[in-house]
């Protein structure tokens, strides 16, 4: 083989510089646009990030009231059974009646209107003294179950000295309907 | 291997002799001959050698910059001496360089020139500063230009020092005067200290090659034959008794020469031999027989190793910081004579700095390629959990429903009965979520009615009331009423506060404990119809006192069970309250006519 003459080497090594350039040009610009879009990408999610740390931290403080609003109510109404919600509140109103003296008469129950997100209605007539028709009053607030008293009616029982009538209409409340009203949040 | 190992460089260490050069880095060593014109320079051939070969041995990463070099120069041409001056450090070195200017026999700017304070400084007597002594060497400036540009080319940064100061660090230390005598290979280097401290330096002209010389003479053989003789020799007695006896006289003839050069001085107590030659077992003793009487003579073991000498260990020994030596640097322009810290090339730190920089514009990016999966992941699992916001603001949502409507039944109860006047008698009572009251019930009189309902209207829970029938009985004993009334929404209720007050529920349970004082019915009652007793301060309901802040929703009661024994439940009828409609069974029936 022929050897080169000095002009072909220098020809040689300029023509390899160049290329190398260009080489090294144009790979450096590749590799920075590939790094440029994966910071981009990243950036946009810690920005994302960032955003729902912030919702997050919001409902911080909503949970909190919301755990003393269970403990006050003595209610969870993601455990509450939509068939069975209305029976287990009649039993447990009747429960807390007979455990504070009051002898529980007539009990309806009529299933609810959805329009006013209510299970269903109980309609109950209960007798005893009054200390004890006024502890009724004030524990149904917490006997576990969403109970709104919609009417409350007190009478003369003359049959029993001492003793008054009360008539109850309570509403128990539905929960999946919130649950509904809430989803376009999810 | 560390980033800081990386950077750190190792001392080289540099014997420059006048026949020969040695070098030491790390535990490589190279020897290499000099080849000097007729003045004591280096041939321009000898350097260009000495650069190639130099090079070559260090096989150094240029980034690392130069290493520095610690070198002992012969004592060919450097003097010593001593000057005691007044210890002012401030014109110290102005001090010295007159007296170089006076001492030496060329001017400072000729010379390269250290120096060290010996001795303990003399304290201030009567009259007199006090003064400090220091040794200084000097040397020709070219001498030390010549191998700084020769060490240079090899990226060597050195300092230098005179190699017979440097061999005395490896003499035991002694306030008696000393000698060590450096056996070189034409010329022996002799210096001589007292109290650890140098006092002169001479060169000999005896060396390894005089007892070759006197072989070769002595047995008519070669040069080359003369010195394997010597080496031989050197390991121990010949074979050839003839030839053993004939190399021993020649060496005693050459020890002759060197014992008639050295008796010449004030030796001391010992003398110290180093340098190849020194080998020679008979050196010392037959050295010790020709010195003056009492001198002894004691060959210091020499490291048998490439680039090893005693100079280069007394090096390697006073550039050992932990040493507390401080071995005396000459330099073209001295400094005050302490190791100076050799530059080193700022290459390491461009080529640090530029990583960092580089490190600082890529952290963003190999954050972006090694995080981003990571985050990613985060994030969705994130969105997935957050059906349960959803889930939180649905039960939100229901309580602040159950809150705002549990209605205010027992609040309206309490002041129902707060306000009933004596003798009142509820028929029925009806309330419902929306505010609606209604009730029938009978009073004494229209004064009582109208009591009763300005009572209600003043505690600020109801917004209309209406008295919408009011009928006397027959007899006129009493009147048939009947109400409606409406309360106001929780809003405008939020800042009203009821329930009995705390000195009611003290009252209450005070009557629990004595029962026997009022018999069945409270004492404070009127009549059979009387609502419980009124607090003695209030005479109703009036106006709401200011609202302690409350957890239960507006209109709830405490369960009772969270009352204190004997008390009522916010709300709750004060005792002896007619209920709508009921009698007390020890009360006897309304007298009716």
């Amino acid at each position: 083989m022929r050897a080169l003459t000095d002009r072909e080497k220098r020809t040689v090594r300029i023509g390899a510089a160049i290329i190398g350039a260009y080489v090294l040009l144009f790979g450096g610009m590749q590799l920075t646009h590939f790094f440029e879009r994966k910071r981009v990408e990243y950036q946009k999610l810690v920005t994302e990030a960032r955003t729902l740390k912030g919702e997050i931290q919001l409902y911080e403080d909503k949970a909190i009231a919301l755990k003393k609003l269970m403990e006050t109510f003595n209610l969870d109404p993601a455990r509450l059974s939509r068939t069975t919600a209305v029976a287990e509140a009649s039993a447990a109103i009747q429960k807390t009646a007979a455990s504070t003296g009051i002898q529980v008469g007539a009990v309806r129950e009529s299933s609810g209107r959805p329009a006013s997100k209510e299970l269903g209605t109980i309609q109950m007539e209960t007798t005893g003294p009054v200390p004890a028709v006024t502890a009724l009053l004030g524990r149904l607030e917490a006997v576990g179950y969403p109970l709104v008293v919609e009417t409350v009616q007190f009478s003369a029982e003359p049959t029993r000295p001492g003793q008054i009538k009360m008539s109850l209409t309570i509403q128990v409340l539905d929960f999946d309907q919130w649950k509904k009203d809430e989803a376009p949040n999810a | 291997m560390s980033a800081f190992n990386l950077a750190k460089t190792v001392p080289i260490y540099f014997e420059i002799g006048q026949s020969t050069l040695r070098v030491l880095q790390g535990d490589q060593g190279l020897e290499l001959p000099l080849e000097r014109l007729p003045g004591g320079r280096l041939s321009s051939g000898c350097k260009e050698n000495l650069i190639l070969s130099l090079k070559s041995f260090f096989k150094r990463d240029r980034w690392k910059g130069s290493a520095r070099a610690f070198c002992a120069i012969s004592a060919r041409g450097v003097s010593l001496r001593h000057i005691t001056l007044p210890s002012a450090s401030k014109d110290l070195h102005r001090l010295l360089l007159l007296q170089i200017e006076s001492e030496f026999p060329l001017s400072p700017d000729e010379l390269a020139w250290g120096y060290l304070p010996v001795n303990p400084g003399k304290a201030p007597g009567n009259g007199s500063p006090a003064q400090q002594e220091y040794l200084i060497a000097a040397v020709k400036k070219e001498v030390i230009e010549e191998y700084t540009e020769l060490l240079s080319a090899c990226s060597v940064t050195p300092v230098f020092t005179v190699a017979a100061l440097a061999r005395q660090d490896l003499c035991p230390k002694t306030t008696r005067p000393q000698a060590l005598l450096d056996v070189g290979r034409f010329y022996s280097e002799l210096i001589l200290f007292a109290n650890n401290v140098p006092t002169s330096i001479r060169v000999l002209p005896w060396g390894g090659e005089t007892i070759t010389r006197a072989i070769e003479t002595k047995l008519g053989i070669s040069r080359a034959e003369a010195e394997e003789l010597k080496l031989k020799r050197a390991q121990g007695p010949l074979n050839d008794v003839g030839t053993e006896q004939k190399v021993q006289a020649a060496i005693e003839e050459a020890l002759d020469a060197l014992a008639r050069a050295a008796n010449g001085y004030v030796l001391g107590e010992k003398v110290y031999l180093t340098g190849q030659s020194a080998r020679l077992k008979e050196l010392g003793p037959s050295l010790t027989r020709r010195l003056t009487s009492g001198i002894v003579c004691e060959t210091l073991e020499p490291a048998v190793a490439v680039g090893k000498s005693a100079a280069i260990q007394g090096l390697q020994i006073s550039a050992d910081p932990g040493n507390g030596r401080r071995p005396l640097i000459i330099q073209g322009k001295p400094t005050n004579g302490s190791t100076r810290e050799v530059r080193t090339a700022p290459w390491q730190w461009v080529a640090l700095a530029g990583s960092l920089a580089l490190a600082i514009l890529a952290l963003p990016y190999l954050e972006a390629v090694a995080l981003k999966p990571y985050l990613a992941g985060k994030l969705t699992a994130l969105k997935a959990d957050r059906r349960k916001l959803a889930m939180i603001d649905a039960e939100w949502g229901f309580f602040q429903h159950l809150k705002q409507n549990a209605p205010p039944y027992l609040d309206a109860l309490f002041l129902l009965a707060k306000a009933a006047p004596p003798g009142a008698r509820f028929d029925s009572l009806s309330m419902n979520r929306r505010g609606d009251l209604s009730l029938r019930a009978s009073m004494q009189n229209s004064q009582q009615v109208a009591d009763f309902r300005s009572k209600l209207i003043d505690s600020g829970f109801f917004a209309n009331l209406t008295v919408e029938e009011q009928t006397p009985s027959p007899d006129r004993q009493k009147l048939t009423v009947r109400m409606s009334a409406q309360w106001k929404p929780l809003n405008a209720r939020q800042a009203l506060a009821f329930g009995p007050t705390a000195e009611e529920i003290e009252k209450a349970k005070t009557r629990k404990r004595e029962p026997q004082m009022g018999g069945p019915m409270p004492p404070m009652m009127g009549g059979p119809m009387m609502p419980g007793p009124m607090p003695p301060d209030q005479g109703g309901p009036g106006p709401a006192r200011p609202r302690p802040a409350r957890v239960n929703p507006p209109g709830g009661a405490l369960p009772p069970e969270a009352l204190p024994p004997g008390a009522m439940p916010p709300g709750a009828l004060p005792p002896g309250a007619v209920p709508p409609g009921a009698v007390p069974p020890s009360q006897p029936p309304p007298t009716n006519p």
